[in-house]
């Protein structure tokens, strides 16, 4: 049962093609396995259908009918038809069988690397996006994360395992959105690792300057 | 083939004539059918296009591409699973958001767009074959856009286009940008409160 899930105005803008690379990847992460979003994702569309719709008509060119059956009988390729993208490489194995093989399409992993007892993380690099800003985290069993604040927002699907963070409880298919005036910090349960998927457009800002030094040399905080 | 498209004499086609259309479109290669569509959906995803921020040249090109999808794929839309408004927003969407990509236009850009426009093709997310959004829900959410403030059905518009839109709003109602993005976020809610107030 999930029982945290992105905001509308976030499925919208996935909706409307209006998310960033990272964020949409996180969001859609989420969309994939929660038959309530794919509903509301649905809904979004429909309402963007109805939005075409009710766009105020633009004459086309004279002949753009005629252009238009003339690429239809030429049988070319749509100039933008999404060209096939090469299998994901390089992830940790498995976070493979954790997200859904159509997201990670084009993706580039990166092996476990360590940035604090019990504490790993991946970065992920998505195509057409220059700096992606998604990672994977694997924590484990009963870890306290350090303790931050955010510099900007950050989303979270939580892939496998559970955390508490003081505001809830999130498990495996729960979506976690934080901003600026979130400050907390982690505790994932004894029941388990806990594997996530995360978005991060600022560094986070940690309390302790051990994890400030941390932070510092694996890219977390500038 | 000259074809007058004269868009502001001519009644758009209904949902179900629509659907009609890309029926026969997708069994028949009925080209005729085929102009009908063109002339209801043409101008439509042309003025979606331009309002977007695509410059005339482009929103004519992508407009023809979106069609020429409509022909190719005709035969992988079902009726039961989405309107061919959503449908055709989806395809044009995607178009859209990969002629960006390929600009580097500064809306940033996801690279799901292959998937979304699955969703509303639309194969069944789960194995059960029950359709996502069913006519009836479909109908439902159609009446609670109607039936919304004449503000707030814009502002649920708005949403659906981007921040250079947003700006111009705010700069020609002598607004801040913070109060636009609100009332877009508020008519959100209220369209999510009217639609969930009725369970279908
Ligand atoms: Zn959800």
């Amino acid at each position: 049962m999930i029982h945290h899930h992105p905001a509308d105005h976030h499925l919208l803008a996935l909706a409307s093609g209006q998310m960033d690379s990272g964020r949409g990847f996180v969001v859609s992460a989420h969309v994939e396995t929660c038959r309530v979003c794919q509903r509301r994702l649905q809904e979004f569309l429909a309402v963007g259908g109805e939005v075409l719709q009710a766009s105020e008509p633009v004459n086309v060119s004279a002949d753009a009918f005629a252009q238009t059956l003339r690429r239809i009988d030429a049988g070319l390729p749509a100039a933008a038809a999404i060209t096939a993208t090469p299998t994901p490489v390089g992830f940790p194995r498995e976070c493979v069988t954790l997200l859904p093989s159509r997201l990670l399409q084009g993706c580039t992993g990166q092996p476990w690397r360590w940035i604090g007892p019990g504490m790993r993380y991946s970065a992920i690099e998505i195509p057409h996006a220059a700096q992606s800003n998604v990672f994977l985290l694997k924590i484990a069993p009963g870890r306290t994360m350090p303790r931050h604040s955010h510099g900007g927002c950050e989303f979270t699907q939580i892939l496998s395992g559970s955390f508490n963070d003081g505001r809830a409880r999130f498990d495996a298919g729960d979506f976690d959105e934080t901003d600026p005036h979130v400050t907390h910090q982690p505790v994932v349960t004894d029941e388990g690792e806990c594997i996530c998927l995360a978005y991060l457009d600022a560094p986070l800002r940690f309390e302790s300057w051990v994890a400030r030094a941390a932070a510092r040399w694996t890219g977390f905080q500038n | 083939m000259a074809l007058a498209v004269d868009v502001l004499n001519a009644a758009p086609p209904g949902a179900d004539e629509l659907v009609a259309l890309v029926t026969a479109v997708a069994r028949h290669g009925d080209r005729a059918a085929f102009a009908a569509l063109f002339r209801a959906l043409a101008p439509r995803v042309k003025g979606f296009l331009v309002r977007s921020g695509a410059d005339a040249g482009v929103a004519e090109d992508l407009t023809q591409e979106t069609l020429v999808l409509v022909w190719r794929k005709a035969s992988a839309f079902d009726a039961s699973r989405a309107g061919v408004s959503t449908w055709v927003f989806t395809i044009a969407r995607n178009l859209w958001i990969d002629q960006c990509r390929r600009s580097l236009h500064p809306a940033a850009l996801p690279q799901q767009s292959a998937w979304l426009a699955d969703l509303a093709d639309c194969a069944p997310a789960n194995d059960d074959d029950e359709p996502l959004l069913g006519e009836q829900r479909r109908q439902h959410l159609r009446a609670v856009l109607a039936s919304l403030p004449p503000e707030q059905a814009e502002a649920v518009q708005l949403a659906y286009f981007n921040d250079v839109t947003h700006e111009h709003i705010a700069t020609t109602l002598g607004i801040p940008l913070g109060t636009v993005k609100s009332r877009i976020r508020l008519a959100i809610a209220a369209l999510r409160q009217r639609l969930d107030g009725i369970e279908l």
